[in-house]
């Protein structure tokens, strides 16, 4: 568990690193002292968040699937 | 002009404090100090365009490090003023002494481009340089150039070492580090972060100095030798070409200003350095002692 919660952090730093990188090379501008760090922050902050709630979304949708008998729509 | 270099060495100097300032100097102390000389300085280096008007110093080097101009933001001297400045209105020796380090970290740092800055001001305006790379900020090249020339010398070096010194002591960048050295150091600033922000988003900060620093190795670095198609004595080039010789890169005129013999300059930096330690060493405990009385001063 603890060493699965290492990795996906460590995914999520290379994520920020690998777009930011790939970002900044076409546009200066975002290479100051304000948006790199900021970059990092927002990623490893916000980042987990938005995935939990994606993943907690599709679970919800598969669970509904599942919970529907075969032949019918789902419920109205 | 250093560049990452700068985002590297604030963990390289909270990493190798001597042993009684570890888990009492401030991290944003070290910060602040390292990042003043160019917060005041740098913006107008470049300059800005608008309407085809350029606004900026008609000679970089001058402002940058020179005097007149701003270079006595890179002087020790200012660093004493500023630190003794925040002594006075805080009282907070982990503050002071981080903000000194700090600051001379980047003022004793930039000693290695072509320009170098004024070690002993105000007693000599002369520049303290050792000529390892070209001092490339020029009007017309603005940003861009100067880090193609940074990137292609050994300017790139520096960074690398630096980024290596880091990695050796790669405990410094852990959470772990972070929970038991940084905030004992900076309770009250963690705390208000952490009112606000998650641990993680918290390490995250206390990390993304060196994020920057990595990335901005990297982007210039990739631009300057696979994007760029610099025109150099009339030829097209695929990138601009490395040249790790001594005050490189060999495609631009090193800037200079007037400057002291270069056998010179190790002697001075490495004597400053010293000084600097010797003084934070000396000046720990009894700041550590005036700072006790000026809290029970304020809570009595």
């Amino acid at each position: 568990m603890g060493k699965a919660a290492g990795t996906a952090s460590w995914v999520w730093y290379a994520a920020a690193a690998v777009s930011y990188c790939g970002a900044a090379i076409f546009e200066k501008a975002l290479l100051n002292w304000f948006v790199g760090p900021l970059w990092l922050v927002a990623f490893i902050w916000f980042g987990p968040l938005v995935a939990d709630r994606v993943r907690g979304r599709s679970r919800r949708e598969e669970d509904e699937r599942d919970d529907t008998p075969v032949g019918q729509g789902p419920a109205e | 002009v250093s560049w990452a270099a700068h985002q590297f060495e604030i963990y390289a100097v909270q990493k190798h404090l001597p042993k009684k300032m570890q888990g009492k100097v401030s991290f944003w102390g070290i910060w602040l100090g390292d990042f003043t000389p160019d917060f005041l300085s740098k913006f107008w280096v470049y300059g800005i365009t608008i309407g085809g008007h350029h606004y900026g110093a008609k000679i970089p080097q001058q402002w940058h490090r020179g005097w007149p101009g701003m270079g006595f933001t890179h002087t020790l001297f200012l660093g004493v003023i500023v630190a003794a400045g925040l002594w006075a209105w805080k009282r907070n020796r982990a503050l002071t002494i981080g903000y000194l380090l700090g600051f001379a970290a980047h003022a004793l740092t930039d000693v290695n481009d072509s320009v170098g800055t004024m070690a002993l001001f105000p007693f000599t305006t002369l520049s303290f340089s050792v000529r390892t790379w070209a001092y490339a900020a020029t009007v017309s090249g603005g940003k861009y150039l100067d880090a193609a020339a940074y990137y292609s010398s050994l300017g790139l070096a520096m960074d690398l070492f630096w980024f290596c010194v880091v990695l050796v002591s790669w405990r410094v960048l852990t959470r772990e580090y972070w929970r038991t050295t940084i905030v004992p150091a900076d309770p009250h600033v963690w705390s208000w972060l952490g009112k606000y922000m998650p641990e993680r988003a918290l390490v995250a900060l206390y990390q993304a100095t060196f994020f920057y620093g990595v990335c901005r190795m990297v982007s210039w670095s990739i631009w300057a030798h696979v994007i760029a198609r610099p025109v150099i004595d009339g030829v097209e080039r695929f990138g601009y070409p490395y040249d790790l010789s001594w005050t490189g890169p060999w495609w631009i005129h090193a800037r200079s200003l007037h400057h002291v013999p270069i056998w010179l300059v190790p002697v001075v930096t490495l004597a400053l350095l010293g000084a600097v330690y010797a003084v934070a060493s000396r000046l720990w405990e009894p700041m550590g002692r005036a700072e006790a009385a000026a809290r029970s001063n304020r809570r009595s």
